[in-house]
């Protein structure tokens, strides 16, 4: 097995054993504290120094890593702000969609009567308040629509909406043209005067009508199911991966530029710490995106959003796995960045390896979210760069099935592992390296010297 | 005494530039023990080989007459020429922190940390962040941090570096307690005056070979030629009567007599005791700083030019 993937199985296989171990250790108290310190320090041979030392060093760093994370001030704001963030952008429109939103319903002379007659109890079932305006013909009607004057028309027996809404769609318009189809129909039965004749079984089935013919102006956007979900999405995707990889960027440059690092070496290898401090901050990052999402599920349940229903859950797990790929990556390549530069004032020299591949990838999703079918932005969903942020829009909005996304995340370990190599190999190389930013091309030449 | 570390014949290049020649020598067990160069010599080079935190090209490190690895770092303690301390943490944290990753568990690396803290007068900021710390106290902290895991050799490099002379001097007591507790102290300076008075023995080295080396008392014996009076004399012509003085002069008090052989010492001595009350009369040694110029000077002033560890990427570009 190469190098590099047992390390990471060691990792996980050393928490489960530290775990295990700190238990163990917390039933029996040392009588004195000394003779434990001496038979900590003694290693018998080499061999037994290095299994029994390098992983764990690893997960003290992570350690490290999570409590200054923890302790530190912008930490604590980010998540107080995410939180504040998932909140709002669920409980503020579902306040605002309750407490009287208007819509304007556009008719002609002839649908006007039918039209009034059911608007209060429309309002009444739906909680949103009804204009209606009475246009000469069906054309104008049309035109309303088209212009936004009016959101719903009704003529010809028929209602008229611009274009065909989402399906998990909860937008106070289609529950508007629902109880509207309901009601006209209901009201036009009653009004033959036929229903008293009919048998009770036949009355059931009249007051379920068969809705009333719904007329689209325009095509369907080809907009993800969900675009408010999607677009927080992308939105915090970028936030939390421009922070986090900047994080081991900053972690990286900090340490060399304060010479820690040497004072690290002499008891850990440049790959446990690198490994180290990438599952530490990632763990630190982890635990703000869950925070943040179960405050948006807690939101959810609290208000009685609809958000969470149909794909919307799925979504969120979808993007949440897609947050952890894209950080393992983004944060790789931060790591390799902060290899290059050996003084706190060089960093912003090399953040551009980190920003403009977010930045780009946050501009391919707005693409993609506003319904651009180029089939180069879907060939972009299986590079790492974008991935994260492209596969969870194309997978809600359906052009992306179960096993592209298994594709996507395929090369995306294929592309992390290579990375993470490259990324140890030049970090380790340039461990020592002081004066002006390294070219990434003499920084391989390094890489390849100390191999 | 026994050796307890020996560097046998180290090369070791960056690029083209050859950092380490065919490094040889020993240091003692329990001694302070004084490593020496101008920039640039590879000093700080030679303590990452020794302690294995750079693989020499050729040539080996043996502690107690076994090679170092890299998994020997436990029985070394370093600290580097510049504060290694992450400034955010708290000087307990930190400490406990490097315990650990010396392999002590957290009990062991606490205890051990407060008894180090308590003995270095600062058990008392156990809890400050290290940037809250005066250069001097920052700079104990970084021992203790070298010392937490209790290694039989420290390595420290420009210990007495950005320290004022109050906190040189207790420094210096602190190095003394530790080689008192059996450990061994390498360290390197530019300070020589501190250097001869602390260290028992040193190694010069230039260019990444070694130049000069040996007992300090041995290295700065003088050649028998001069000698440093204090006389209650005031008239000094008598000196230039006494045949075979090549010549003298007095500063401050002390006269310094250039002898043409030393035997001639005793007429001197006879002289001056005729010429009045003599309160000292030694042959004068060296300074260590005399004997650092005189090694450091036996090669072309071109090869100093070269610097330690400057860009990797300017290596890489000259390779």
């Amino acid at each position: 097995m190469p190098v590099y993937a047992r390390e990471a199985v060691i990792f996980v296989i050393a928490l489960a054993v530290a775990v295990t171990r700190r238990r163990m250790r917390s039933n029996k108290k040392a009588a004195n504290p000394l003779e434990g310190a001496h038979k900590d320090h003694l290693v018998d041979t080499p061999e037994q120094a290095f299994s029994a030392q390098s992983t764990p060093a690893a997960l003290l760093v992570a350690r490290r890593e999570i409590s200054q994370r923890l302790a530190s001030r912008a930490y604590r704001v980010i998540i107080i702000l995410m939180v504040l963030i998932s909140v709002g952008a669920i409980a503020v429109p579902k306040i605002i969609s309750s407490s009287g939103s208007k819509l304007t319903v556009a008719t002609t002379p002839a649908g006007a009567k039918e039209l009034r007659a059911v608007t209060q109890r429309v309002e009444k079932l739906t909680g949103v308040n009804l204009q209606v305006s009475v246009d000469a013909s069906t054309a104008i009607v049309e035109q309303s629509i088209r212009s936004g004057k009016a959101a719903i028309g009704y003529a010809d027996s028929n209602l008229i909406v611009k274009r065909p809404f989402a399906p998990n769609s909860t937008s106070s318009t289609k529950r508007v043209v629902s109880a509207l189809s309901q009601g006209i129909q209901v009201d036009k039965i009653l009004s033959s005067g036929a229903i008293r004749k009919l048998p009770s079984s036949v009355v059931a089935q009249i007051l379920s009508p068969k809705p009333i013919k719904l007329v689209y102006l325009l095509p369907s956007l080809a907009k993800p199911k969900d675009l408010s979900l999607a677009i927080v999405g992308v939105v915090a995707t970028f936030m939390l991966l421009s922070t986090y990889s900047a994080w081991v960027l900053m972690g990286v440059i900090e340490e060399k530029s304060s010479r820690v690092i040497e004072v690290l070496l002499s008891s850990i290898s440049a790959r446990s710490l690198l490994l180290g401090k990438m599952v530490g901050i990632g763990t630190a990052a982890l635990a703000q995106a869950v925070t943040a999402v179960l405050a948006a599920i807690l939101t959810t349940l609290a208000v009685g959003s609809s958000l969470l229903r149909g794909a919307g859950l799925e979504f969120i797990l979808l993007q949440l796995m897609w947050l952890l790929l894209g950080y393992s990556f983004y944060c790789t390549v931060g790591a390799l960045a902060g290899s290059l530069v050996s003084k706190v004032e060089d960093a912003q020299s090399v953040t551009a390896f980190i920003q403009i591949p977010l930045l780009l990838s946050y501009l391919a999703s707005f693409a993609v979210i506003s319904g651009n079918q180029n089939y180069l932005l879907k060939l972009l969903a299986y590079i790492p760069i974008f991935s994260p942020f492209l596969v969870p829009i194309y997978w809600s909005s359906g052009q992306m099935g179960l096993g592209q996304v298994f594709l996507a995340v395929a090369v995306n370990v294929l592309c992390l592992y290579l990375t993470y190599r490259l990324a140890s190999m030049v970090y380790e190389a340039t461990v020592f390296s002081r004066g002006k930013r390294l070219k990434f091309r003499a920084a391989i030449k390094l890489a390849k010297l100390a191999t | 005494m026994d050796s307890v570390l020996v560097l046998d014949s180290l090369s070791r290049s960056f690029g083209v530039k050859r950092a380490l020649n065919d490094l040889s020598f020993e240091v003692p067990q329990g001694e302070v023990f004084g490593f020496l160069g101008p920039n640039g010599s590879g000093k700080t080079t030679t303590m990452r080989v020794i302690f294995g935190l750079l693989t020499p090209d050729s040539g080996e490190v043996r502690l107690g007459g076994k090679k170092v690895t890299k998994d020997y770092s436990k029985h070394f303690g370093y600290m580097p020429e510049e504060r290694g301390l992450y400034q955010k943490m708290t000087v307990e944290d930190q400490l406990v922190y490097f315990g650990r990753l010396h392999g002590l568990s957290r009990e062991n690396a606490r205890t051990k940390a407060l008894h180090w803290l308590d003995r270095f007068g600062l058990v008392g900021q156990a809890g400050s962040k290290i940037e809250a710390l005066s250069l001097g106290n920052q700079q104990r902290v970084q021992l203790v941090a070298a010392l937490i895991h209790d290694p039989q050799v420290l390595i420290l490099d420009e210990p007495f570096s950005g320290l004022d002379p109050i906190a040189t001097a207790s420094m210096a007591e602190v190095m003394h307690e530790i080689v008192k507790a059996g450990k061994t102290l390498i360290f390197s300076s530019h300070q020589l005056d501190l250097v001869e008075s602390i260290c028992e023995k040193v190694a010069i080295i230039k260019d990444g070979s070694l130049v000069a080396y040996g007992d300090v008392d041995e290295l700065t014996k003088g050649d028998d030629l001069e000698i440093e009076l204090v006389t209650s004399s005031f008239d000094l012509s008598w000196v230039s009567d006494v045949s075979g003085v090549e010549g003298f002069s007095e500063n401050d008090g002390r006269v310094r007599v250039r002898l043409l052989h030393p035997y001639v010492s005793q007429d001197l001595l006879r002289a001056a005791l005729a010429n009045g009350d003599v309160r000292e009369f030694t042959f004068r040694k060296k300074k260590l700083s005399e004997v650092f110029l005189q090694a450091v000077a036996t090669k072309s002033a071109s090869e100093d030019s070269l610097n330690e560890m400057t860009s990797p990427l300017e290596e890489v570009e000259r390779a």
